[in-house]
């Protein structure tokens, strides 16, 4: 049985991005932009969504950076940066006024920011309280944030985050819709539907000073999701609110988002980015969508299929290459990869093993369920054995070797958390630093990943997928 | 084939250490579950084979889909034995990322194999070759972090081989009349352990979804013994002041396991908080003839106790054991292992297939039916008492893998390699 995700990144307007950024890669005369992702301090797991979503599109020139990296000038050169769900409060505090400034040079020299769920809170200009002053990229506000929020139905932990003398709250969690505004750009994905959905997990309402900044509503449906709010009045909150929204900012674009549109499961939602992205880099440098943009090799559509030109084109880019025949250099690269096999799957059944505990965790303001160290892990291990595929340089087994070091320490102290655990006894501390070592890990070997995609394309080896 | 198995076959020499991989492509060549195997079997029988394996339904929405196999040597004739991995042991097998695990050659000194997404690892079992199956089971349980590991495991390492052992399935009875444990002691192999968070394809999968779940809308749940023959039906009855609940197999509407609990209340749902409470019995047969003997149910599941944990097929250990002895014991453990050292039982004479149903050994009827059984991957008792023809889950095989395979052609296949 196919899993979700397969089918999910098999969702055909997302193809069609794929080719474009594909052809990008191919043949240079579009850009294929060098993309920053924030996993420090503060991200949760979900930045590894966006991984999901560059490999899906094709776009292999991914940097993993923590505040430290922004600081030493990681942004410079790069195209856009994405910044993900998690704790914000603590991303503005470990990134403070220096990493503002140069996220906020970043988009003036024509960067292209996307900040979902913390990362959106993060930019809004009235969300200006303490540490959160210097970064205000997006002009707008979060309109989810009151004196005295009404006790909510379930979901205790989840519906609260206090801000200065207020608290953040959330009267939905889990699954929205996503709705066209009538005016103004549109994406293309609202010609094929009204409404697409999206997860929402404690993101902002927007309240944006600018109406034109608007590109998607908040609707709301009553399956797949948690009403910590009765239903009425979740909608009457929610209904027509802006969820997405984009605004210019110098030379660059900043994009806010309070659902994930780049959850992997969402294709439909993440096709908004892929867009927007593709077109502020290759169309307008400041612009947003495509809607009123002729292509003059691409039809996009004839009503809701593709031309068949645009299937010609993406058959004849990529043709697949013949595999280069085993060497002993290879089989030493092949025992290398299946000792992170190994050491991979021994962390994931304790992760399973964990996630039959009755136990989470807060760290900070985030919460942390066993179920999103194993995300993590499986950021991992679904990559292995196509990155085994593709591993024919054996410059890269030094650092395969560190990999599955660092995770064979990771399955120990799982296994630990897990004794502490069944013993009753307190587990945050050593939560926070497995959490910390996890996210290095998943950089580490993410960065190698989507560098071996990106030579072994340049090799003339077929595109993942 | 394409569908319902994921990954290689796995080699494992006990003897080098080494694991190897092969397209398992038996599976095309004979059919998926014992067939495959069989022929597997067949091929490495010079290294005293333990084969490993699933039917082709194993794990899936099927009801009853609970049934997995090994392989091993019968120790009086040389020919083929096949003992059920059933409970939740056989989904492990067919997720564990292999189609087929095949262990031959002997070690050196004590191990354990370690199966799990596709690494098949020889581990030292060397710390733990006396401890019983049950301690054996959580330790390894412990080990690898999580309680849905499954354990294939035998008794204490002890030299003693004049008395029948049997492999255990996590803690419990595996209906093995001694050949799995005999294969295992001669390879110095305590045990195998599974785990796999695998994924496997339907052809169709939609459809064979939806005609799985016709199948479960038409099978009426039943409990106890009384599933699988009168006599054990009379079981049920005597143990009845003892259950506890009844526990059925992955998948199955059926529960035929009772679990009894004889330390603790077991009208009350709760645990009183005794490490261990009772039970669960997986077959009936030695029970039988403690109750012959005059044991009463609560001796009797001491004795059936000490066999699970020290490894002894309880029906040879039933035949020798007399109600005195246990009610003259302080310790049912030592006593029953004295009993072992004081007997020469050779293992009963045993057709190609364990049987839990009728206990006629050799009845064409069960060895057809579980042909069935092992090439499907669903219970044989299931195949039975669901009221429902083999012929329409064989009907499935095309949905599950483009193949349509029928008893004739099962037959066929099978008949190649005996
Ligand atoms: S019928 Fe009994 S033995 Fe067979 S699968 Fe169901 S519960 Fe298990």
């Amino acid at each position: 049985m196919s899993s979700r995700f397969e089918r999910a990144a098999r969702y055909p307007l997302f193809t069609l991005y794929r080719e474009l950024f594909a052809r990008a890669l191919k043949d240079g005369n579009l850009l294929a932009p060098g993309i920053a992702v924030y996993t420090g301090s503060g991200a949760s797991h979900s930045w590894i969504w966006f991984a999901d979503l560059f490999e899906r599109l094709c776009l292999y020139d991914i940097s993993f950076l923590s505040e430290t990296d922004i600081f030493s000038g990681a942004l410079n050169g790069k195209d856009a940066f994405f910044i993900g769900g998690g704790d914000t409060l603590e991303m503005a505090c470990a990134l403070g006024g220096k990493g503002a400034r140069l996220i906020s040079n970043f988009v003036a020299n024509g960067g292209f920011y996307y900040g979902s769920c913390a990362g959106a809170y993060l930019v809004l200009s009235g969300v200006d309280d303490g540490p959160f002053k210097p970064f205000n990229l997006f002009p707008g506000n979060m309109l989810n944030v009151m004196k005295n929020p009404p006790p909510p139905r379930c979901l205790q932990h989840k519906y609260t985050a206090p801000y200065g003398d207020r608290y953040v709250f959330h009267p939905v969690y889990g699954e929205v819709v996503i709705k066209k505004r009538e005016a103004g750009k549109v994406p293309l994905i609202f010609q094929i539907s009204n409404g697409i959905e999206a997860p929402l997990f404690g993101g902002p309402v927007i309240d944006s000073y600018v109406e034109d900044h608007v590109i998607a509503l908040y609707g709301i449906k009553r399956t797949r999701a948690a009403f910590l709010w009765e239903f009425q009045e979740a909608a009457r909150f929610l209904e027509g609110k802006p969820a997405v929204c984009a605004a210019p900012c110098g030379s660059g674009l900043v994009f806010v988002s309070g659902p994930h549109l780049e959850h992997p499961l969402y294709p439909a939602a993440s096709c908004v980015i892929a867009e927007a992205l593709f077109a502020h880099l290759n169309v307008y440098r400041s612009g947003c969508f495509l809607d009123d943009v002729q292509f003059p090799e691409i039809e996009f559509f004839s009503g809701w299929k593709y031309s068949e030109s645009v299937f010609e084109v993406a058959k004849n880019l990529h043709p697949w290459a013949q595999q280069p025949s085993t060497s002993s250099r290879e089989n030493n690269l092949k025992n290398v990869i299946y000792s992170l096999k190994r050491v991979l799957s021994n962390a994931r059944i304790v992760a399973y093993g964990l996630e039959k505990m009755p136990v989470a965790w807060k760290i900070g303001l985030k919460v942390w369920e066993p179920e999103k160290i194993r995300m993590l892990l499986e950021t991992a291990w679904v990559r292995v054995s196509s990155m085994s595929r593709r591993l024919i340089w054996d410059s890269y087994t030094e650092r395969l070797e560190n990999i599955t070091e660092m995770y064979s320490r990771i399955t120990s102290e799982l296994k630990n958390l897990l004794f502490l655990i069944e013993k009753g006894a307190d587990s945050d501390l050593e939560v926070r630093a497995l959490i910390g070592e996890l996210k290095k890990v998943t950089v580490a070997f993410l960065s190698l990943y989507f560098e071996v995609l990106k030579n072994s394309f340049q090799c003339g080896l077929p595109l993942n997928g | 084939m394409d569908y319902m198995y994921s990954g290689d076959l796995a080699i494992i020499d006990l003897e080098s250490g080494e694991v190897d991989f092969r397209e398992f492509t038996e599976l095309d060549d004979y059919g998926p579950g014992f067939s495959s195997c069989l022929a597997v079997f067949k091929e490495y029988e010079e290294s005293d084979p333990v084969v490993i394996g699933s039917g082709l339904f194993t794990g899936t929405t099927v009801p009853a889909s609970c049934l997995g196999f090994v392989l091993a040597k019968d120790s009086d004739s040389d020919r083929v034995f096949t003992v059920p991995l059933n409970l939740y042991a056989g989904v492990e097998v067919k997720f564990s990322g292999f189609s087929a695990v095949a262990i031959i050659g002997n070690a050196s000194s004590p191990v354990y194999v370690w199966l799990h997404d596709g690494v098949a690892d020889v581990l030292d079992a060397s710390n733990f070759a006396s401890s019983d199956t049950w301690n054996t089971t959580d330790l390894i349980r412990s080990e690898m972090g999580d309680r849905l590991v499954q354990v294939i495991s035998c008794g204490p390492f002890d030299n003693s081989h004049q008395f029948p052992k049997s492999a255990s399935i996590n803690y419990w009875g595996s209906l093995d009349p001694g050949h799995v444990a005999a294969s295992f002691f001669r390879k110095n192999l305590k045990a195998v352990a599974i785990r796999g968070l695998g994924m496997i394809d339907a052809a169709d999968p939609d459809a064979f979804f939806s005609s799985s779940l016709e199948f479960l809308k038409r099978c009426k749940p039943e409990n106890g013994f009384a599933l699988w023959n009168e006599q054990a039906a009379k079981i049920d009855e005597w143990v009845m002041p003892l259950v506890h609940r009844y526990r059925s197999c992955y998948g199955c509407p059926m529960a035929c396991f009772p679990f009894l609990k004889y330390r603790e209340q077991p009208s009350v749902l709760s645990s009183e908080g005794v490490e261990e409470p009772g039970i669960l019995l997986t077959a009936y047969h030695a029970l039988k003839l403690l109750k012959e003997k005059g044991f009463n149910p609560k001796e009797a599941m001491g004795v059936l106790e000490a066999c699970l944990k020290m490894g002894l097929e309880a029906i040879a250990l039933s035949s020798v054991i007399e109600p005195d002895a246990i009610k003259a014991s302080e310790n049912i453990v030592e006593t029953v292992k004295t009993i072992q050292k004081e007997n020469r039982i050779a293992i009963a004479p045993s057709a190609m297939f364990a049987n839990w149903y009728s206990g006629e050994e050799n009845s064409a009827f069960w060895e057809t039916l579980n042909r069935a059984a092992y090439t499907l991957g669903i219970c044989p008792i299931f195949l039975i008492k669901s009221g429902i023809d083999i012929s329409e889950f064989y009907r499935l095989s095309g949905l599950a893998c483009q193949t349509d395979f029928d008893q004739e052609s099962v037959d066929a296949s099978i008949n190649r390699l005996i």
